[in-house]
């Protein structure tokens, strides 16, 4: 990567803040567009392959035994909660919650899961790639719920196409008016219980189906993809594909950045400020500490992008004070940093499978099975409920393993040898369901509590409402029936509990609308009397739906680089 | 792991832009993994056990995972790690648990058979799993799992020793089990052992010999 140095300039077409996504996206975008462009990170670099220490490493090889310790735990209070992401072999991409605190109000919670360096959560997220529907953006109009979308569907198709087609998405088309298909790569396969539960459900409902999950995993035609190769189903993605199989900053956006001669990439860069000139009334640049000097930089640029993550770019609008822009960057509507979503979930049901005892898989495939939304389809009357919108099930099948043998209390060589067999087959569903923006869901800067920047730290506050508590109900009990329909056996029903953020979904704090007085954003992603500073993570975010959301953010960070560009040709910015 | 066959699978694979930092990891790794293994000697000092705690969990593996003619738990050492995961990965809230568990486990022992739990020899052991492992009964498995599952200020007085029992050996199963059967003499040599599958498909069991895969 071409890493800014001394000789590097102070002055740039443009700068982006944050390298994850949305920021990766975007400096691709305008690298290519001929754009020299500064690409910000707070922390560490990270190169493709070089810098995944872990990715090839059986669980004998790593430390510990592969197991985290309760000392190197104590590191990681907060970051824990998820029960996956701090684990020995991928917690190196996880921010330490002592050396980057937040707070809680009092009964709330939120689950602020990140990770610090160069690519940020691409390099571990969950790859679920789902395009929104028409009725996605509409909904918010329809109920009268928070503000409309200033966009629809037909403004942001074409650039679903655009960016799946770069990224590699892999699919099955179903033509589904509430999950529209997409320029998919060869779907991955579902495993014969898998395909049991796909027809049975085809039997047993005429409002839904079962797919296999849509993942931004090359699956076919390799050739296609610069630098990168095909899944080899080791599902081993959070430490890093040494294949650049899954789109990730580092595998996908910054290579073809690089590329252009334009990038210039900057680690350990913390943006705590934009610069406002009150006579251009534009940005004129940010402000950046160095984490490892702990120097402040001013950077220059025609335009900036701001795709820091939902709450980092928020935070930094927050900071970013003016005569003109008292409360934060944008915040003409006191909206800025309210109105925080995420999809909650933990909410489902599983099952034992009988009949296929002489069937089982090859390969660890980092993927399972989706069953789109169902729920309060405008043109399916009898899939109204009694709580708005709904939600979409992901879940998998596959043959128990020796922990069968913990509950059996069996022991001696017979059973040791028995337990080297595959045990009966399970079956999961985990539904993961739209929150609803609400004003008191928020976050605020806490200046008494400042981080070893010395910048003010974030406190949340943020609950689940009724509308969410009646869809889990409704959650559990369509994943019972779905089971027990299909004619599968010990149907279980979970609720493992959920606290705002787990989904590591967040969005909405500086959304997009037409009215400066109730939004951040116009629908180009500018912020409202400030043309020249984007925000295209999912702080953008208007309304949650219940799809996994990136796919969205790399649609309306390609569409708001080419309007910005096509913008300052013509010098309105 | 062979190295041929790994450089065959990552030729398949990627080709050219895999790095040669990572190819030599990949193959080193298979060297480092071999040596790690076969540098815990038998006079090993554990951390968190007491010595003859060790001793005690020694001959409950070995009666739990013997050997036959695949290796037993402590071919693969499995104390070793167990002393580890004690040691290191509880919390102190889950050791202080561990250690009420043995409690309830001493205390059912010198109820049932008269012995002091620091005199317990093979036998006694026997005589424990005979008791308490693998019941016939449903109704007796199912209590047991909840005992074992309990939250022990909630349990009556008089059941607090049974409790105590099966969270010792729920405790116990857990820990030695998983780390027998993800070790790499286990996992490499007696399971489906693929770390490069290349491919996920529904495939017939007997395609793979009707054995579990490792990872």
């Amino acid at each position: 990567m071409p890493l800014f140095s001394d000789k590097s300039p102070m002055e740039y077409d443009a700068i982006v803040v944050g390298s994850g996504i949305s920021g990766g996206m975007a400096a691709k975008e305008l690298c290519e567009k001929g754009l020299k462009t500064l690409l910000l990170d707070r922390g560490r670099n990270v190169e493709h392959v070089k810098d995944y220490d872990t990715a090839n490493l059986e669980r004998w090889q790593l430390p510990n035994y592969g197991k985290m310790t309760a000392e190197q735990m104590k590191d990681y209070p907060k970051q824990k909660r998820t029960g996956y992401t701090i684990g020995n072999g991928h917690a190196q991409f996880f921010v330490k919650d002592t050396e980057h605190p937040y707070n809680e109000e009092p009964d709330t919670r939120f689950d602020w899961i990140r990770g610090y360096h160069v690519g940020g959560r691409s390099l571990v997220w969950g790859r679920q790639s789902y395009r929104w529907s028409a009725m996605d953006f509409e909904s918010n109009a329809r109920e009268g719920i928070a503000i409309p979308w200033p966009i629809g569907y037909d403004d942001i198709e074409p650039w679903y196409d655009y960016v799946e087609r770069f990224a590699g998405i892999s699919g099955q088309k179903e033509g589904l008016k509430q999950l529209p298909d997409g320029q998919f790569l060869e779907p991955m396969q579902l495993n014969g219980v898998e395909k049991d539960l796909r027809e049975k459900i085809k039997q047993n409902y005429a409002d839904r189906i079962l797919t296999i999950g849509r993942v931004a995993h090359i699956t076919s035609d390799a050739d296609r993809f610069e630098n990168r190769g095909s899944c080899q189903f080791r599902n081993r993605c959070m430490r890093g594909c040494p294949y650049g199989a899954y789109f990730s900053s580092n595998a996908s956006t910054l290579p073809a950045a690089e590329k252009t001669g334009n990038l210039t990439l900057r680690p350990f860069s913390i943006c705590h400020q934009i610069i406002y000139d009150e006579n251009t009334k534009r940005a004129t640049g940010v402000s950046v500490i160095d984490q490892e000097t702990n120097k402040t930089y001013e950077f220059n640029a025609k335009i900036i992008f701001v795709c820091a993550s939902t709450v980092g770019s928020t935070s930094i609008l927050m900071q970013s004070t003016s005569n003109r822009y008292p409360n934060g960057m944008g915040n003409d509507s006191g909206e800025l940093g309210h109105n925080i979503m995420d999809h909650h979930f933990q909410v489902g049901a599983s099952a034992t499978v009988e009949g296929f005892d002489d069937r089982y898989y090859k390969g660890r495939r980092p993927n399972g099975y989706y069953i789109p939304r169902f729920r309060n389809l405008p043109w399916m009357a009898e899939t109204k409920k009694d709580f708005l919108r709904g939600y979409q099930f992901q879940g998998g099948a596959s043959r128990q393993n020796w922990t069968r043998a913990v509950a059996e209390m069996r022991y001696g060589g017979a059973f040791k040898d028995e337990m080297m067999k595959p045990g009966e087959w399970n079956i999961g569903m985990n539904a993961f369901g739209e929150m609803l923006p609400y004003h008191d869901n928020k976050m605020v800067l806490d200046n008494d509590k400042k981080d070893k920047c010395g910048l003010p730290t974030v406190t949340f506050s943020t609950t689940l409402k009724e509308n969410e508590e009646k869809m889990r109900i409704d959650m559990k009990e369509t994943a019972v029936e779905m089971f027990e329909k299909a004619g599968y056996k010990n149907v279980k029903p979970f609720d493992r509990g959920y606290g705002v953020g787990l989904g590591i979904h967040e969005m909405g704090t500086a959304r997009m609308g037409n009215d400066p007085k109730t939004s951040v954003l116009n629908k180009y992603n500018q912020i409202h009397d400030c043309k020249n500073v984007f925000v295209t993570d999912g702080s953008c975010m208007t309304s949650a739906a219940c799809q996994n959301p990136s796919l969205t953010y790399m649609a309306l960070t390609a569409r708001a680089a080419d309007y910005a560009v096509s913008e300052l040709k013509k010098q309105n910015l | 792991m062979e190295r041929r066959k790994v450089l065959k699978n990552i030729s398949l694979g990627m080709g050219a832009s895999i790095s040669a930092p990572v190819l030599m990891s990949i193959i080193s790794s298979c060297q480092t993994a071999t040596d790690t293994a076969n540098n815990t000697t038998a006079a090993f000092k554990p951390s968190f056990l007491e010595d003859n705690q060790y001793k005690i969990i020694e001959l409950y593996v070995d009666k739990l995972l013997p050997r036959t003619d695949t290796p037993g738990a402590l071919d693969v050492k499995v104390p070793v790690v167990m002393d580890f995961l004690l040691d290191k990965v509880f919390y102190k809230k889950e050791q202080a648990k561990f250690k009420a568990a043995w409690e309830g486990f001493a205390t059912t022992i010198k109820t049932d058979q008269g012995v002091e739990v620091n005199d317990i020899e093979a036998k006694h052991i026997d005589a424990f799993f005979t008791k308490y492992m693998a019941p016939k009964d449903k109704s007796v498995l199912d209590k047991a799992e909840k005992l074992a599952n309990s939250d022990i200020d909630e349990v009556a007085e008089t059941e607090k020793p049974l409790a105590q029992t099966y969270k010792f050996i729920s405790t116990i199963s857990y820990m030695a089990i998983n780390t027998f059967y993800t070790s790499e003499e286990i996992a490499t040599n007696y399971l489906n052992f693929d770390p490069i599958p290349g491919v996920y498909k529904d495939i017939p069991l007997e395609e793979v010999g009707g054995k579990l895969w490792a990872l």
